[in-house]
């Protein structure tokens, strides 16, 4: 740790209002080995994908806001508060005395401006970008206010400044010495700082000891890279890792659960949706699609294939999110009501639609059943398997019958304009049904828009009700996350955006 | 000899040249390109294309290819698209573990199978059928097993059971003993097939030098059998046996490619594993082109050495 | 020299060129017939699973999910409640098929261009020989790796990129036999009564050959087997629902722990298989080789 006492001491010193925290056991180190299962690409804000290495981000850098691990809410964290009384001018306080890693000196205000604007330079390529459209000047009146104001009026901005992708805040100075090699030395303020990199074998993480809300408890954390399932569970069984990055087979998780491992979970973190080109004729009718909904039967499917890391789920959004209701049509499970749909919209002896998928796993044991479900009421699901880059671009393109996806995403309005706005129909954006009802696209802008909380609630609720009565897109399951780690770790809580915070995490 | 090597040489040349067109070119018929395989679910439209132009992949494919070949002859492999981190580096890290993987199951293959092919031969040549059977028959069916799943047995049995190996872990080369235990496992589950195969055919071979008469001369010279099977009949089958070691390198390198995938070993062939789920041609290109020439040049190396046993070979 | 198949010196007697007494021998030779033993059983069960009174491979069954072999389920059953006998049997159509596929591929261009090389020689026979040792230069799995990440997953892309690794090694292999001293005198004598070419190729070179390649044949089918279970477990294989013992392994093997005989019974499948194919090809070579006989 290059940051020395004395940067220490001045941080401490300018913080006055950061809390305090004296430290009992300052020299206690703790290393925690963790199992992380994919491909490294680099940590910078700006390009950053997948969700394992936004992970790492996640605890070196930080944004205006951040998310409570557990129930999801928006809470402080570079900025102490912030105001808005028309959804369009954001006013944020910053926190004072918040030091960079790596001896990058103080926080300040300017910062902001400089990493948003990053993200809005053309030349940054980030992907991200699209996220800002609506912010029309980012600036800084002083050292500890950010002024933004916005095109037209969002209700959901503090999701965009949230710890995650464009939101994060980087170091000018940093970034200019770091050059090409940006995303391999990220510096930011967050609880952890990067120490060493190997992208093919492990990544290690330090703490970072002038962190705004003290020092974490673990020293250091070491991400071992182990891609294989079979072998990262082995090697938890074995002690080599103390906590395993999302696994993914039930059969592992199953026999962890068994042999007493925590596991450290959160339910519902993406849903997966059946989505419909509504410009092909069969699938135009929405009885056709009520008569698809009716003739599946999730729950159990679910119970067979993923009992554990999956759960049914009937509307576009998760139950942790803004605006979320139950009050939607559902479409229980009944073959007769399917068959007799179908009857009414002309096909009493059935017909067949094709449904693009990847041909990395192969027809699913989730879609096995889907046929044979769909198959009892006459209807035939033929698979269109195609290898994955293929399957990215023509589901983009939006050249499929019938395909599947999965959004994750905290902010409601990002699941609700991508499928539902009629200006995002595909190739443009994710409207891969070609869902147009401009009273469902009003709704939702009024939404948006609206100041008061309530009548925010009831909108959004309104659009939920009409997509789910017009059935563009048809929930199949929801997905959770489960980090499993020996009985000693404590505070390990996946968050929504299915990462864990380190600086919550400790070795008893 | 000499005129022999260079006709040879030239020949490796030529067929190194063939590889890197041939791999360039291939790679790049590839539905899709690097940057939609990199976009997955979260791009589309005019982000990618930025992606793309970000990448270099939208400049003429002969371009591309001129370029390639003039950093190839400068050892200057670029960098990773996805990444951004330089090929040299990688390779320079990941190629001292494969090596001494490959090394270390060879020397291991060698300790243990040619006793084994040679007391199988001996048991045969004597007569004692059962127990060249058993040995000869285990030896093929351990040979047929595919080695993932060996690996998992292996791992599950070693590893999670015994508790004798590590499953995961770190891989360097700075502390011999360490690196030497974290590459047991998957050194033995190389080897297993490796000497399978092996053993066979050093039992053949030495069976077909038992039956010769300086073999029955020594023997009625009074030798031990021991003194005559180890320095008559194996020294004399020793010129399959190098030939087999040096082909034997192909299967090998198949062999390090799941083994490093189940083990996490950082070496050639988890990159390569990387580099083709991200399609990252660069990084794939160069590495195939490296398992390439290294297969070459030791098959160079094996016709060299068995020419020099074997003056009668003729090419 | 320097043909390299799966064992690489296997392959080396092929270059004594043996007598060809039919495949008549077959019936005689001990490996031969506990190779037939093994494999006319299966693909007689493989051949005729769908009249069996079985349930379908792909058919699930929730209320028996990984069930323990039983009189019912010889095999057990897997985790979606799909009986593995009848899909182990599924597999191995679609395994066998590849084998022999690939073998057959392997031997008519093997045999066709390797005729060429061998019997025009000078630049035709350098031309073909430059491109084979291109091919050479990779590892097979390599480069069925390399090519089904181009082609995509499938069963004939699978095929092809498994072929493609052999058919070099059999150009290679048939033009030794066809440059070999025996050949040779059959070319000379024939050139001096001036026989056609074709003829001279069709009725003497060729049939020449055909023992040995038969040989690496059956080596090369039991060898795709495998490659396409290995090509599986990287992802790459044939891909679920269609049953390839390659992919049915692998699946089974996350569940090695509870349910053991997921993977291991196709596994014995396989390895019946490919052990019997072995023997098949050992069999050949001692009726022909009589040095080997012993």
């Amino acid at each position: 740790m290059k940051t020395t006492r004395r940067t220490f001491l001045t941080g401490l010193a300018a913080t006055g209002a950061a809390p305090l925290i004296s430290f009992p056991a300052k020299a206690q180190e703790k290393t925690l080995r963790v199992r992380f299962y994919d491909d490294l690409a680099g940590f910078d804000p700006a390009t950053i994908f997948r969700v394992e290495n936004e992970n790492i981000a996640f605890n070196i850098f930080s944004g205006l806001t951040t998310y409570d691990s557990k129930t999801g809410k928006i809470l402080p964290d570079l900025a102490e508060s912030w105001e808005t009384k028309d959804n369009i001018t954001w006013i944020f306080k910053l926190r004072r005395g918040v030091q960079w890693q790596k001896g990058f000196g103080e926080f300040t205000a300017a910062d902001v401006v400089y990493s948003y604007n990053r993200i809005l330079d053309p030349a940054t390529a980030s992907p991200y970008r699209n996220e800002f459209t609506d912010v029309k000047s980012v600036q800084a009146p002083d050292d500890y206010t950010v002024v933004i104001t916005l095109n037209s009026p969002d209700g959901n901005f503090l999701h965009q400044v949230a710890n995650y992708h464009q939101g994060q805040i980087v170091n000018k100075k940093a970034i200019e010495a770091a050059g090409k090699q940006v995303r391999w030395q990220p510096v930011g303020t967050g609880p952890f700082y990067l120490d060493t990199v190997d992208v093919t074998s492990r990544i290690v993480l330090k703490r970072h000891e002038t962190y705004f809300r003290g020092p974490a408890p673990i020293s250091t954390i070491i991400f071992q890279i182990i891609k294989d399932e079979a072998t990262g569970t082995i090697a938890l069984r074995r002690g080599e890792v103390d906590l395993v990055m999302r696994s993914n087979r039930e059969e592992n998780i199953e026999i962890l659960r068994k042999e007493g491992f925590l596991m450290n979970a959160t339910d519902d973190y993406a849903s997966a949706h059946k989505v419909f080109n509504l410009s092909v004729k069969t699938l135009s009718d929405v009885r056709v699609r009520r008569a698809i909904a009716h003739a599946l039967d999730f729950d159990t499917i679910i119970k067979a294939t993923s009992p554990i890391l999956q759960n049914a789920t009937y509307t576009l959004l998760m139950p942790w999110m803004d605006g979320y209701t139950k009050d939607i049509p559902r479409y229980p499970f009944n073959p007769g009501l399917a068959k007799k749909l179908l009857a009414e919209a002309g096909y009493p002896r059935g017909l067949s639609f094709k449904n693009l998928s990847t041909s990395a796993q192969g027809v699913t044991e989730f879609q096995q059943f889907e046929i044979d479900y769909l198959s009892q009421v006459g209807i035939k699901m033929e698979m269109e398997l195609v290898d994955t880059p293929t399957f990215n671009q023509r589901r983009n393109r939006g050249d499929f019958e019938v395909t599947t996806r999965l959004l994750p995403a905290v902010n409601p309005d990002t699941i609700l304009f991508s499928f539902l706005d009629p200006a995002n129909i595909s190739p443009k954006g994710l409207n891969g049904a070609r869902y147009d009802n401009p009273v469902a696209i009003e709704t939702l802008r009024a939404a948006k828009a609206e100041i008061d909380p309530a009548k925010r609630k009831a909108l959004y609720a309104k659009v939920q009700q009409i997509a789910m009565t017009d059935l563009p897109y048809l929930p199949q399951y929801a997905n959770g996350v489960i980090w499993p780690s020996k009985k000693n770790v404590t505070g390990v809580q996946p968050n929504n955006l299915a990462q864990v915070n380190f600086f919550e995490v400790d070795i008893k | 000899m000499f005129t022999y090597s260079l006709n040879r040489l030239l020949q490796l040349v030529v067929t190194t040249l063939g590889v890197v067109t041939l791999v360039f070119f291939t790679l790049r018929l590839i539905p899709g390109d690097a940057a939609s395989a990199m976009a997955g679910d979260t791009l589309s439209g005019e982000a990618l294309d930025r992606l793309r132009e970000q990448m270099g992949l939208n400049k003429p494919i002969w371009v591309q290819y001129i370029e390639y070949l003039q950093n190839l002859i400068t050892l200057n492999f670029g960098e990773t698209i996805t990444t951004g981190l330089s090929i040299g580096g990688l390779l320079s890290k990941a190629i001292p573990i494969t090596l001494a993987i490959a090394v270390a199951t060879i020397v291991l293959t060698i300790i243990i199978s040619i006793p084994l092919g040679t007391l199988a031969a001996y048991l045969a040549h004597k007569g004692h059928k059962t127990l060249d059977n058993i040995i000869t028959g285990g030896a093929m069916l351990v040979d047929l097993m595919p080695s993932f799943w060996t690996a998992l047995v292996f791992l599950l049995l070693f590893s999670l059971t015994l508790g004798l190996f590590p499953a995961s872990g770190t891989v360097s080369l700075d502390d011999p003993a360490a690196f030497l235990h974290r590459i047991a496992l998957p050194v033995l589950v190389l080897s297993v097939t490796q000497i399978a195969t092996m053993a066979r055919i050093t039992r053949t071979a030495v069976l077909e030098i038992l039956s010769e008469d300086y073999i029955r001369t020594a023997r009625s010279m009074g030798w031990s059998e021991l003194r005559v099977l180890f320095r008559h009949a194996l020294k004399n089958a020793a010129l399959p046996i190098v030939t087999v070691v040096g082909l034997s390198f192909g299967s090998l390198l198949n062999g390090t490619i799941i083994v490093e995938f189940i083990f996490t070993i950082p070496g050639l062939g988890s990159l390569l594993v990387n580099g083709i789920n991200s399609r990252d041609y660069q990084l794939v290109q160069t590495l195939i082109v490296f398992y390439a020439l290294f297969f070459v040049s030791v098959n160079f190396f094996t016709d060299l050495v068995y020419k020099r046993l074997d003056p009668r070979v003729q090419f | 020299m320097a043909i390299t198949f799966t064992t690489p010196a296997r392959a080396s007697f092929l270059l004594r060129m043996p007598k060809l007494p039919g495949l008549k021998f077959l019936a005689g030779n001990k490996k031969a017939r506990l190779a037939l033993i093994i494999l006319v059983p299966i693909l007689l069960l493989t051949a005729f699973a769908s009249y069996l009174p079985l349930q379908g491979p792909l058919q699930t069954n929730l209320r028996a999910m990984m069930q323990e072999p039983s009189f019912l389920h010889p095999f057990g059953t897997d985790r979606m409640g799909r009986d593995v006998l009848v899909r182990t049997l599924a597999g191995v159509q679609v395994s066998l098929f590849v084998g022999f596929s690939v073998a057959i591929i392997a031997l008519v261009f093997g045999v066709v261009l390797g005729t060429i090389a061998g019997f025009f020689g000078r630049t035709v026979d350098r031309a073909i020989m430059s491109v084979v040792d291109i091919f050479l230069a990779f590892p097979s799995l390599l480069l069925a790796i390399g090519l089904v990440s181009v082609v995509g997953t499938g069963l004939v892309p699978v095929i092809l990129a498994i072929a493609i690794a052999d058919v070099p090694r059999f150009i290679r292999l048939q033009r030794s036999l066809v440059l070999s001293p025996r050949s040779r005198a059959y070319i000379d004598a024939a050139r001096t009564v001036k026989a056609s070419q074709w003829w001279l190729m069709s009725r003497h070179i060729v049939p020449n050959t055909i023992a040995p390649l038969l040989v690496a044949a059956s080596i090369a089918a039991a060898n795709a087997i495998l490659v396409e279970a290995s090509l599986s477990f990287l992802g790459l294989g044939i891909m679920p629902p269609s049953p390839s013992l390659g992919n049915i392994i692998r699946d089974g093997q996350l569940y090695l722990q509870q349910a053991w005989w997921i993977s291991t019974m196709p596994g014995v499948v396989i390895l019946a298989i490919a052990l019997s194919l072995h023997f098949l090809s050992d069999g050949i070579r001692e009726a022909l080789d009589p040095r080997a006989r012993k």
